[in-house]
């Protein structure tokens, strides 16, 4: 173990760490900007999924066991359903590849709801037809009208976008 | 607690002033925020009752295995208290005080005004909140809370073993809390995918921040799985089904497969973010930039896919499984854990190294989690595993990794974002005797657990003979939990005290002379997160504005960047 981590130092820390006290340690290897920062996101998923594959296919081999495999393959396609996607709705973030331009917050231009009651009525209306499934109807009628009609609110704040 | 009260108003105009008419105050204004820094106090505060809650079902079976005979509690509220105290720290507390952290300091570490989906993250927080209230309703129950341990293994869990409605209410409560993780998961990726702020490259984000992302990709793999095993076993209990029960062609192993599916990447759903708590931590008191930046990030990615293919050395002695597959993945993860401590001793290497209380906790963690992991290797192998299999070695191998782990990373995080999220620096002095009471109390805990499991002490047992010869080391676990709960006090006194102006300093933008950029807001940041922002050229944009970049944090001359 030690010998693989020994043998990334060089390229992945950038440094000696022997010679790096102070403020001057070593730098991190990213900020030279070599990857396009916009295939990030989707080669995370890849990766996990590609990595997924491989164990669903040994473990698929080698086990005879048939939850596992439907698990691991589940697991896969998910990763690699998110991998898609993202590389399907890529778009080009040309201000945010050289780092250079300051102030503007992340996500300044969507829509974000200042407060809304809906998550609250949502939440206790899920919590409450769980509990009435195994309490009684008495739970679970009420349980019915709060999902309802926290659903419709939320609905209706987007709609309205107050 | 008292962090929930009303922040000081201390933000400049936000740039989209809300109206005054929807300014609510009070109660009101807790439950209707979509604010992602209310939520994750509210988070946080919330995941730490349920700690306190589960502390305590552990001290009562401390106390009770302290000397031969059933002397507090009967042996059916043991099993409550057990299964209560697994599915609390599990479910209610290590896992949902992590996402309340990452509420809080995700958007703020990658530069976003809010996460990216505001009313859904209050949704998550409600399911959480009114799912933990859920199973605390099995203790009023007329047969008590669920009582087959928190694995909730077939056949116990079926309705002819555990006939209570409790096991019903834990059923549910995992449904509920694991629709908040996904939902809460799906933020976290979302919020670090569309909402970072320019410059903000996915290779500069925090490793906290990093290691969220692949925490929530757990999450959405690890947490529907149960939510439907639930959902099957339920069924089977309530409508007639079949499908954990061997005598009408079910199948009671899979229930365990299901579980476990969940269950294995749970642990490191609930280590990972703890990881990134440590790897924010080492750097800034160690005056250095974090050593092998990328090397973290590969190791937190490959966790993740080796994790999600463990699940059935839990299973081992069901004879079910394939051996030879778990044993090698299991052992295999320690490579990328390793390969982070090995980070984590770089980042000290050479650097100047300070000591305040959330280095402390990282230190402690270092040393603890070690224990556990190597633990963890041992454990890894079969035939070690056939042998102490659900015996008290395992039982101290999950608290050095879970406590040990998690815990003491979760304290250090505590420590050092505290300041950010309150204006006010916790009390160094009641830190510190908080930190030494916690470390003598959870070795003198867990570790004399190893020689109990050892020596064939079986866990989930609430009594034993005095021929058995376990009183001694009994006792001296019993005596170090009474000291790792008193351990709380002087924490909750220091974070009132704190709060309240009584103890601690005023903490500035920046207590700590750290690197990333929720640093550079206020204390506690305003409402719309930040006024501006500096320029974001390396992982660490505070400290280059402080320092001025460092030579190998210039872009180089490219074309296209």
């Amino acid at each position: 173990m030690a010998d693989t981590d020994t043998g990334r130092e060089p390229t992945d820390a950038g440094g000696d760490p022997a010679q790096g006290g102070g403020t001057e340690g070593p730098r991190g290897h990213e900020a030279g900007g070599r990857t396009d920062d916009a295939a990030v996101p989707r080669r995370v998923f890849l990766t996990i999924g590609g990595g997924l594959t491989v164990l669903a296919l040994i473990y698929g081999a080698t086990s005879y066991e048939e939850s596992g495999i439907v698990l691991l393959a589940l697991a896969a396609v998910l990763a690699l359903w998110c991998g898609a996607y993202l590389y399907l709705q890529q778009r080009p973030r040309q201000d945010n590849r050289r780092g250079e331009v300051a102030g503007e917050l992340g996500g300044a231009a969507v829509y974000l709801p200042h407060a809304s009651v809906w998550p609250f009525t949502i939440g206790l209306g899920a919590a409450t037809i769980l509990n009435g499934l195994v309490l009684g109807t008495w739970v679970l009628v009420p349980g019915v009208g709060l999902l309802a009609l926290g659903i419709g609110g939320w609905v209706r704040q987007t709609r309205n976008r107050d | 607690m008292t962090i929930l009260a009303e922040r000081p108003d201390v933000a400049a105009e936000p740039p989209e002033p809300e109206p005054e008419e929807h300014r609510a105050r009070g109660l009101l204004a807790f439950a209707t925020t979509t604010d992602h820094k209310r939520i994750g106090v509210a988070y946080m505060v919330t995941a730490f009752a349920f700690f306190l809650i589960g502390g305590a079902l552990a001290g009562i079976m401390r106390t009770e295995l302290f000397s031969p005979g059933n002397d507090v509690v009967s042996q059916g509220r043991y099993n409550e208290m057990f299964t209560m105290h697994g599915t609390i720290m599990m479910f209610l507390f290590i896992g949902p005080f992590a996402f309340g952290l990452a509420n809080y300091f995700v958007p703020l570490q990658i530069g976003a005004r809010d996460m990216a989906f505001p009313r859904l993250n209050a949704m998550s927080y409600w399911l959480y909140l009114f799912g933990g209230i859920t199973l605390l309703g099995g203790f009023l129950t007329a047969d008590g809370a669920a009582d087959f341990g928190w694995t909730g293994y077939a056949p116990l869990s079926d309705i002819v073993r555990s006939p209570g409605v409790g096991a019903d209410l834990w059923i549910m409560s995992i449904v509920l809390t694991g629709l908040s993780g996904i939902f809460t998961a799906v933020n976290v990726v979302a919020t670090v995918i569309a909402m970072r702020a320019p410059g903000m490259r996915m290779f500069r984000m925090p490793i906290f921040t990093w290691n969220m992302l692949v925490t929530s990709v757990l999450v959405l793999i690890a947490f529907p799985v149960i939510s439907a095993a639930g959902a099957m076993l339920f069924i089977d209990r309530n409508l007639g089904a079949h499908i954990y029960d061997a005598d009408f062609g079910g199948s009671a192993i899979l229930w365990q497969h299901l579980f476990w599916f969940m269950g294995h990447p749970e642990v490191y759903i609930v280590v990972l973010p703890y990881f990134g708590i440590i790897t924010e931590v080492i750097p800034v008191f160690s005056w250095r930039p974090v050593f092998g930046y990328g090397g973290i990030v590969f190791a937190t990615i490959t966790i993740a896919v080796l994790s999600t293919g463990v699940w059935a050395h839990h299973m081992f002695t069901t004879g079910a499984v394939l051996l030879p597959f778990f044993t090698a993945s299991s052992m295999l993860i320690a490579v990328p854990t390793g390969l982070k401590f090995f980070n984590w001793i770089g980042t000290m290497w050479g650097g100047r190294i300070t000591f305040p209380t959330p280095m402390l906790f990282a230190l402690g963690f270092l040393f603890t989690f070690l224990v556990g992991g190597i633990t963890g290797v041992m454990l890894a192998s079969a035939p070690i595993d056939f042998h102490v299999h659900d015996s008290y070695f395992v039982v101290a191998h999950m608290h050095y990794v879970l406590f040990g782990g998690s815990v003491f990373a979760l304290y250090a995080g505590i420590f050092y974002w505290f300041p950010k999220v309150t204006g006010r620096v916790l009390s160094e002095g009641w830190g510190k005797l908080q930190f030494w009471m916690m470390l003598v109390g959870f070795h003198l805990t867990f570790f004399v657990q190893f020689i109990l499991g050892l020596e064939g002490m079986p866990r989930r047992v609430a009594d034993y003979l005095p021929e058995d010869g376990f009183t001694t080391y009994n006792r001296i676990s019993s005596i170090g939990a009474a000291l790792l709960g008193a351990s709380t006090l002087p924490f909750l006194w220091n974070a009132w005290g704190t709060y309240r102006g009584r103890l601690g300093r005023p903490a500035g933008n920046d207590p700590w002379g750290a690197q990333t950029l929720e640093w550079y807001t206020s204390s506690p940041p305003p409402p719309h997160n930040y006024d501006d922002l500096p320029p974001i050229r390396s992982e660490r944009p505070v400290w280059d504005l402080k320092h001025g970049p460092t030579v190998a944090s210039r872009e180089p001359v490219t074309s296209d960047g």
